[in-house]
């Protein structure tokens, strides 16, 4: 009874008084393109429907001319025909946000791809906004723990900071910031993670997601998907709407993480688009606005000040180099845009260094700002002796014979070098970091001997895990290293490694 | 920078508004006459471009489901150009499809009444 008194209802209330509705028609369609003509007064990036044979297709108006409109289609464009009617729908391009995208896999419009049906929200995020104005934000000062030991002491990210992560094809970009969603798991401040893939193969975006499901990650995470195989309409609105999910976090006082990868894919997307639409082509015949096709994009990521609620949206955006070469068109770009790079370097990766990143070449420009107390106190002997070490290494190719303190300076290089290294799928809880970087500048590993460093990393992990758990959690809660705490590690430490002694 | 083939064009077809068939070839004639003398003969398949735009906004397409009687066909027009534009020449299609009603299209703009769209947009509604 109740769904018939429903539908009487909805039937009576349906409005039957046509109006007069603003249309085109399509002229031409060209590789995900549509050249209109009418829509007399449709705004730029509106979306309008293509009222096809079958179904209806969305599409944005890009390119407004005197007489034609040149649009992209946001679907199967071998569906739209010449001639098909073109409505305008007065709405600017935005997608659906709130928590109940969480752990799920959509596309750049917000639709689920995961098949684990409807996704509710009541809430909408544009996809072009302009990013929050200067008197919004504040500076960024809480770290964003990457698990990642190198990272985190030498190239500190902070939460609303956008740091580049840029690399050959082998490089492990990727993979290195999956392990940075996978390590906020045990973060104190979760903050929700949003991986957008740009142009990726389905098959490594399966395997991703894979990845994040077994770890437990897709908890706190959202996938925004736009694989090879779909248009360049949808490359090219991936970022954006990834930016828009972690807007919506942002705005809610809350942290999130939002990672492109990869943004030359967005590029090249953009500059297929842009040709198509014929809009003259400029350097590597990528379009005149492709450099703010990408700082409009990273704008968006900020630190909020209290009275906007204190949220923040951290940008790990990924470029992929060409042999090794920082200072093509799109990486430059890119760099001059963000807060600094991480370079990984495919001269290292092929010498075995794990994560490959290449110390000289990459820089954090909010600094120590964004580390702990207890991270700055070891962090800054690390990079000095570390330096130290580079400068004594090439020296060392001449020097046949060298006096004790040096040789110890060398040895103590080596065994950081080595400490440094880190597998894949292996991010490391802060306060292990802490440790573990106190023990090496303190020089309590000096005895270990090189091939046993990992080896002698574990004890000490399971020693403290184990028989001083409450060191650990003391720097987890405190984030510094107070005289007690000092003189608590180096005891353990002294244990810990005994078996080491000679 | 005025489109000055525009604007030719506009002149030509508001002087030739109102005219018989004789009047119209002496327009025509006049026309080309002032545009060569102000040198513009360049212009002309410029102009010609431009009259064909005009031609075509005023072109309008009035859809039914099966033929009406003349006089209702005309009063459905009347009322179309009160909210279309005055001008606009209505080329009457018959389409079985639209099972009832009338759509009427412009270059810009479509009133759609026709049964089938209401149909649908039931259906939309309710699925």
């Amino acid at each position: 009874m109740e769904i018939l008194d429903y539908l009487k209802k909805e039937i009576e209330d349906l409005d039957f008084n046509s109006q007069k509705e603003e249309i085109g028609q399509v002229i031409e369609v060209k590789d995900g393109t549509a050249k209109i003509s009418g829509l007399l007064n449709v705004s730029s990036m509106e979306i309008i429907k293509f009222e096809g044979k079958e179904e209806e297709i969305l599409g944005i108006a890009l390119n407004l001319e005197e007489t034609e409109v040149g649009a992209i289609i946001l679907g199967e464009d071998s569906k739209v025909r010449q001639g098909d009617v073109v409505k305008r729908t007065g709405k600017v391009v935005s997608v659906p946000v709130g928590e109940g995208m969480i752990g799920r896999v959509i596309d750049p419009l917000g639709r689920p791809l995961d098949g684990k049906g409807k996704i509710e929200s009541k809430d909408f995020g544009l996809i072009e906004k302009i990013g929050p104005s200067v008197i919004e934000r504040e500076g960024v000062d809480y770290p964003l723990h990457t698990g990642i030991k190198i990272i985190d002491s030498l190239i500190p990210i902070g939460r609303g900071q956008r740091e580049l992560l840029l690399g050959d094809r082998i490089s492990t970009k990727s993979s290195l910031a999956i392990d940075v969603i996978i390590n906020q798991k045990t973060e104190a401040k979760r903050p929700i993670c949003i991986y957008v893939a740009i142009g990726q193969k389905r098959a490594k975006l399966a395997r991703t997601i894979e990845i994040l499901e077994k770890s437990g990650a897709m908890e706190y995470t959202i996938v925004v998907a736009a694989t090879s195989s779909d248009p360049a309409s949808f490359l090219y609105l991936a970022p954006y709407c990834g930016a828009a999910q972690g807007e919506y976090f942002m705005n809610a006082g809350k942290d999130a993480l939002v990672i492109y990868d990869d943004l030359t894919k967005h590029a090249w997307a953009w500059r297929e688009i842009a040709l198509i639409l014929r809009r003259p082509p400029g350097r590597e015949a990528y379009p005149g606005d492709v450099f703010y096709l990408h700082s409009r994009l990273l704008e968006r990521a900020a630190k909020l000040s209290k009275e906007k609620g204190g949220g923040s949206l951290t940008a790990l955006p990924i470029i992929e180099t060409q042999a090794g070469d920082i200072t093509a068109y799109v990486p430059t770009n890119v760099i001059s845009i963000t807060d600094g790079q991480i370079f990984f370097d495919a001269g290292l990766y092929l010498k075995g260094q794990r994560p490959e990143v290449n110390i000289g070449l990459s820089v954090s420009r909010v600094g120590s700002a964004a580390q702990t107390k207890a991270m700055k106190k070891i962090a800054s002997t690390l990079k000095l002796e570390l330096a130290q070490f580079k400068e004594l290494e090439g020296f060392l190719e001449f020097a046949e014979e060298v006096d004790q303190e040096t040789r110890e300076k060398i040895e103590r290089g080596k065994r950081m070098m080595m400490l440094l290294k880190q597998e894949e799928r292996n991010p490391l809880a802060f306060e292990k970091e802490v440790l573990i970087i106190f023990a090496a500048v303190k020089g309590w590993l000096d005895k270990v001997k090189l091939p046993d460093i990992k080896q002698a990393e574990k004890d000490i992990f399971e020693y403290f895990e184990s028989i001083k758990p409450e060191v650990l959690e003391n720097i987890k809660k405190t984030r510094d290293i107070s005289p007690e705490l000092r003189l608590e590690m180096e005891k353990g430490l002294r244990e810990a490694l005994q078996k080491y002694e000679v | 920078m005025k489109n000055e083939a525009k604007i030719f064009a506009k002149a030509f077809v508001a002087a030739l508004a109102g005219k018989n068939e004789n009047g119209q070839k002496k327009i025509a004639k006049n026309f080309l006459e002032v545009v060569a003398r102000k040198k513009k003969t360049y212009f002309l398949p410029k102009i010609l471009k431009e009259l064909e735009l005009i031609e075509k906004e005023n072109e309008a397409v009035l859809v039914l489901a099966r033929n009406l009687d003349q006089r209702a066909v005309e009063e459905i027009k009347e009322n179309l150009r009160i909210k279309l534009g005055k001008d606009k020449k209505f080329k009457v299609e018959i389409d079985q499809s639209i099972i009832g009603g009338f759509k009427a299209k412009t270059n810009n703009f479509l009133i759609d009444s026709s049964i089938k769209t209401i149909i649908e947009n039931i259906r939309k509604k309710l699925v």
